[in-house]
């Protein structure tokens, strides 16, 4: 099921360097709990906590079978995220060509001193 | 599969040839910032312009067809003409703060512009806001006459 999230939701999930290792993991393939927490110094708790925060945000995907939980990378809200930076670095792009010509322009006349 | 983004942050560095006064300038005074901040074809008017700490500015950006955006948001930090922080709203955010952060560096008569864009504006702000307490109170001893 495709779960819909808000940017904020999808960036505070990847704001956090454990949970964007996790992510670096699930995309070289699918993982169990257990083998997502092996390579953390932490508590199955403590992975469970990022787990659940990287599931709201509709970054990752949990299969059961049986006790095993079986994790998988869902990228559609790393597109979303991608998405947004790339339309915010064309518009400040735009805006800096913009305010070079401006400061080209008025470079002579100085009718920007105070 | 294609390798995933995991970047949150947008940065972006620009060199204009420019002393950094005329640079911080530009994005400071609404007469100025008219002038400059649109795309081609666009006009921009600025309707408020607080250059304090906390102070806010809004900018409405009106297309050649009528197309109509418009930003705003509040200054963190002002540090003519080195530094300038301050948050950003826009539709494009989907009305949630982002902050943006202008660092101005210069070197022989060029000035390098550094701009982040980041969408962890609510965090940034309450370390602002509590950052800004904190001097508020170290202050407030000598204010009350506590110390000399």
């Amino acid at each position: 099921m495709v779960k819909y999230s808000s940017l904020d939701t999808i960036f505070s999930a990847l704001s956090d360097p454990t949970r964007r290792a996790i992510l670096e993991r699930l995309a070289h393939g699918e993982a169990t709990v257990t083998e997502i927490a092996e390579p953390f110094n932490m508590t199955l708790p403590a992975i469970s906590k990022h787990l659940h925060i990287l599931e709201n945000a509709g970054l990752i995907t949990r299969e059961k079978e049986g006790r095993v939980h079986h994790l998988y990378l869902a990228p559609a809200p790393l597109k979303t995220a991608a998405d947004w930076l790339a339309e915010y670095r064309q518009f400040w792009d735009e805006q800096f060509d913009s305010l070079a010509q401006y400061l080209e322009a008025t470079e002579e006349s100085g009718d920007d001193q105070p | 599969m294609t390798s995933p983004d995991f970047q949150t942050t947008l940065h972006l560095n620009r060199i204009f040839k420019a002393s950094r006064e005329r640079v911080f300038r530009a994005w400071t005074q609404a007469d100025l910032l008219e002038k400059w901040f649109h795309p081609v074809g666009f006009h921009t008017k600025v309707s408020t312009l607080e250059l304090r700490v906390g102070g806010a500015y809004r900018l409405d950006l009106t297309g050649p067809n009528g197309e109509h955006s418009a930003f705003s948001g509040n200054y963190l930090e002002i540090v003519p003409p080195s530094r300038l922080v301050f948050t950003w709203v826009s539709e494009a955010t989907n009305g949630e703060q982002t902050l943006v952060t202008l660092d101005f560096i210069e070197r022989d008569g060029f000035t390098e512009v550094r701009l982040t864009h980041d969408r962890m504006a609510d965090e940034a702000m309450i370390l602002a806001h509590r950052l800004g307490w904190e001097a508020c109170l170290e202050q407030l001893p000598t204010v009350l006459g506590v110390l000399p």
